[in-house]
């Protein structure tokens, strides 16, 4: 199980030491190495239950504990697929820079012991390194944008991390150990619930929960595509590991209420922003926000409601890293990012507009679709409560508006004679696309045959979905085609470090207040 | 006691710091002041009521606990790194925008 740590650190260090590009193609194989491995692991967790080991024989007080669930090596078998993908992408563009892949490497390494590790400190350090990594690749355009990005995402993460590290003292003092089991030993009082808030506020920081989002979108439009790929599809999920970590062992009772009204806020406000935007990136951005904020909704509660979320966070990894894989080629293809410049996609760019589309209607939750298992789960199990029931449908048609001027790029004509794909820059995208599609269909089967948990589709859904694009088509012929007033303001509304800071500090203390 | 005192009025120059500092350097700086009053927290706590560093005495009544001045070296390290890499970056800002700072930064919107 360690090794799964350190093959890839190892095969970093290689590569930037061997400086080769046939280096750089071959150490995909490592990748697949790491698949099997995987697997292996997924066999052994599915047959014996969840794998436990202390780095170093020492007790399990003090030595570095880690653990292998089911939860957890779903998580490693999404990481490392989407890394082969964002690989096979990369080579295209950046196939000669060694520095490139050393980083592409290694991160995948530490976030492999982020999801492995038991260990509330060891977590941190993970943790670090990720964001340390990360920042570097944002900034790997170097260009006055993605500079500020980085700046601004390397501070803004460093410093919610120091609350994450206040937290764990306080943990650290009441239990005696560092290892999250030992939350399960002590009851829930007052030190010990400032303590996990700090830890849950931290975590929000890291998955850009609603006052703290803000230095998501800048990442994002900054990176290259594969980055942003992997961003928004696997990195912003850091603080939900952290979150379904300590859930195992706390009483869920504490966090589900403030949770699950920051993921309803967290999720309105993110498609709210996204219809105002223009640069198809930045639109895409603000949707992992909103999608995020989903997630929380799902992860807030346990059980079936869990499952949701859980389930919601690895279809969102697979649709979001394709909807950005494919959108970056376009980019690439037609040298700008403006939403109502770019025309005539689906005449010049078939296939690759094939699959911009099946991203598009995994995340609006067309049925049998991944987005519309994952929904669903979350939906059923709030059908009593009238609220919530009304806000998972604002938020689907929210997210079919936001989609509705993006699909606009489809349409019309280009002039531009130079735009032609290649299967050679298409292969990735073709495999990420295939299992995105399948995957909704794997799920109902797995779901109905071992969790009991049906998901069914009928007539209605149909009808539904196609109610919600009429809909979503008159409000984007009436309001957002001729920019309504609001959407310029709020496109134009930026938030400087400071005042980012006042919010961070402000959702601090609530969370310390309502946990 | 007096020493947790101690750290809570710097953690608390540091949020400060980090609320109303207009420049990137400042921001750092007020990010490292936060950094350190945790370490002083941490290193507090493991040797409460005078304990003994256990590294060598002729006789040892009550060892401190080791560990989180383990973890504290390593997050110095990770801070230190933080460090660098926004002073590099910082450098590169400066030599596009010509300011360090945040609010100049960030109204030159090219996109």
């Amino acid at each position: 199980m360690i090794y799964l740590i350190f093959i890839p650190i190892i095969t970093a260090i290689f590569i930037y030491l061997i400086k080769n590009e046939k280096a750089i193609k071959y150490s995909i194989i490592i990748n697949f190495i790491e698949i099997l491995m995987i697997l292996y692991l997924l066999k052994n967790v599915i047959e014996n239950g969840s794998i436990k080991m202390i780095v170093g024989n020492y007790s399990e007080i003090v030595g570095i504990s880690m653990e292998l669930d089911l939860i957890g090596s779903i998580l490693l078998l999404t990481t490392a697929f989407l890394w082969i993908i964002a690989t096979l992408y990369s080579f295209e563009k950046h196939g000669k820079d060694y520095k490139f892949y050393f980083f592409l490497h290694f991160l995948r390494g530490t976030f492999y012991g982020l999801i492995l590790s038991n260990d509330l400190f060891n977590m941190f350090i993970f943790i670090e390194i990720i964001s340390l990594i990360s920042a570097v690749l944002i900034i790997y355009k170097r260009d006055a944008y993605s500079l500020r990005a980085g700046v601004y995402y390397l501070l803004f993460n460093s410093i919610g991390m120091i609350f994450y590290l206040l937290g764990i003292v306080i943990i650290y003092i009441n239990t005696g150990t560092m290892n999250i089991e030992g939350l399960m030993s002590v009851n829930l009082n007052g030190t010990m619930k400032m303590g996990i808030a700090l830890v849950i506020a931290s975590a929000g920081v890291k998955s850009a929960f609603f006052p703290v989002y803000n230095w998501l979108p800048k990442a994002h439009t900054a990176a290259p595509s594969t980055i942003s790929a992997l961003l928004s599809g696997i990195l912003v999920k850091t603080g939900f590991i952290i979150l379904i970590k300590i859930a195992r062992y706390i009483d869920y009772n504490i966090y589900f209420e403030f949770l699950t009204i920051v993921g309803v806020t967290t999720a309105i406000l993110g498609f709210v922003f996204a219809m105002s935007q223009k640069d198809v990136k930045s639109i895409l951005a603000f949707h992992t926000v909103s999608q995020s904020g989903i997630i929380l909704i799902g992860l807030a509660g346990v059980k079936t409601l869990q499952l949701g979320g859980f389930l919601h966070l690895i279809n969102h990894a697979l649709f979001k890293s394709l909807l950005f894989l494919t959108v970056g080629l376009i980019i690439s293809k037609y040298n700008i990012r403006r939403v109502d410049k770019i025309r005539g996609v689906f005449k010049k760019l078939p296939v690759i507009s094939v699959f911009v589309i099946i991203g598009m209607l995994s995340i609006t939750g067309f049925p049998f679709t991944s987005g519309f298992v994952s929904k669903m789960i979350i939906k059923n199990y709030y059908h009593d409560n009238n609220l919530m029931a009304f806000i998972m449908q604002i938020l689907n048609l929210g997210t079919m508006i936001s989609f509705m001027k993006m699909s606009q790029i489809f349409f019309g004509t280009t002039h531009n004679k130079e735009i032609k794909e290649s299967f050679k820059e298409n292969i990735s995208i073709i495999i990420l696309g295939v299992i995105t599609l399948v995957m909704g269909i794997f799920e109902m089967y797995t779901l109905s045959n071992y969790f009991d948990i049906g998901v069914y589709v009928g007539l209605k859904d149909f009808v539904v979905y196609g109610l919600y694009l009429i809909i979503s088509y008159g409000f984007y012929t009436n309001f957002l085609k001729k920019e309504a007033k609001i959407f310029y303001k709020i496109r134009h509304t930026h938030l400087n470090f400071r005042n980012a800071n006042v919010l961070l500090l402000t959702f601090v203390v609530l969370t310390i207040i309502f946990i | 006691m007096i020493s947790v005192i101690l750290a809570l009025i710097i953690f608390i120059i540091g949020i400060y710091g980090v609320l109303i500092s207009k420049d990137i350097i400042k921001s750092l700086i007020s990010f490292n002041i936060m950094q350190a009053a945790l370490i002083m927290v941490y290193m507090d706590f493991s040797s409460l009521n005078k304990n003994q560093v256990p590294i060598y005495a002729e006789e040892m009544k009550k060892m401190a606990d080791p560990l989180p001045q383990a973890m504290m070296l390593t997050s110095i390290v990770i801070s230190a790194s933080i460090t660098a890499l926004v002073l590099m970056m910082s450098i590169k800002v400066f030599h596009y925008f010509g300011t360090l700072e945040w609010k100049k930064i960030i109204e030159r919107e090219e996109l």
